[in-house]
């Protein structure tokens, strides 16, 4: 526990991680969220979510992305709150500085990576395969995978969902700031 | 030859729901999602315990407008993937 009354652990951090993202997993779900392999970040106030696995380019967005607020560059979390979803950071990922707190949410962007920047909507099935694909841990319990089903879904009628095709430049900015 | 499998009914673990005509499911013993395409779609809703094998082949076969041995042959297919 340093000064600050934050506890600091040092060394072998994974399986006390993997642990806790197992059980904040299971948490959201019965709290209408859910965690998603995702960079986050505030732009004019909103949250934008950028959804992909490993190697995606979920760190290289919030590189390009200076000045936005970082939500997490690896985990984010997600939560129902009325007619709308809020974007929440996570102790999860390598970004040195998070926001802590929510943002409404604004848009999802799957990520792909290209030599051009591309911009593509995606219909309802698309975007909850693709939503589903990376929300981390789905549950092992038919009423709580139900659930997440439910939230998931809601997810994509009330939230913009989109291909993000980007080269590893800030070229992308012009066809987020357009929407 | 494999026997009819007798008004097949879904198990009540897995989550669903049909999205643009398509089944979308969790199976929560594997923590996979699995999307069906429209025949298999049109399969899943009918199992729902009312259903024999053989009234769900000839309702897919009218459905789809493909032969009954043909839809016979999709529906046992479909269904012995789910057991």
């Amino acid at each position: 526990m340093d000064q600050s009354g934050d506890l600091v652990l040092r060394g072998s951090f994974w399986p006390l991680e993997r642990a806790l993202k197992v059980c904040m997993s299971l948490i959201m779900a019965h709290k209408d969220g859910f965690l998603l392999h995702a960079s986050g970040l505030i732009y004019r106030g909103f949250g934008l979510v950028f959804s992909g696995r490993s190697g995606s380019g979920k760190t290289t967005i919030t590189g390009l992305s200076r000045t936005c607020p970082i939500l997490s560059d690896d985990i984010v979390a997600i939560r129902r709150r009325g007619e709308t979803f809020l974007a929440f950071g996570t102790p999860f990922g390598g970004a040195e500085e998070i926001v802590h707190g929510g943002a409404q949410m604004k848009a999802c962007f799957s990520l792909k990576k290209g030599k051009h920047p591309l911009l593509t909507a995606l219909a309802s099935l698309s975007a909850l395969k693709d939503l589903l694909k990376n929300i981390l841990s789905l549950p092992q319990n038919g009423p709580t995978a139900g659930r997440l089903l439910e939230t998931a879904r809601e997810f994509t009628r009330r939230i913009e969902c989109y291909v993000l095709t980007f080269p590893p430049d800030p070229s992308f900015w012009k066809l987020i700031e357009a929407l | 030859m494999s026997k009819e499998v007798v008004n097949p009914i879904r198990n009540g673990q897995v989550a669903w729901r049909i999205i643009e005509g398509r089944a979308l499911l969790i199976t929560p013993w594997d923590s996979m999602m699995h999307a069906l395409n429209e025949a298999a779609t049109a399969i899943w809703q009918y199992l729902d315990g009312s259903c024999k094998e053989s009234d769900i082949a000839a309702a897919i076969a009218e459905q789809f407008d493909v032969p009954l041995a043909e839809a016979e042959s999709d529906v046992r297919g479909f269904l012995q993937e789910l057991l």
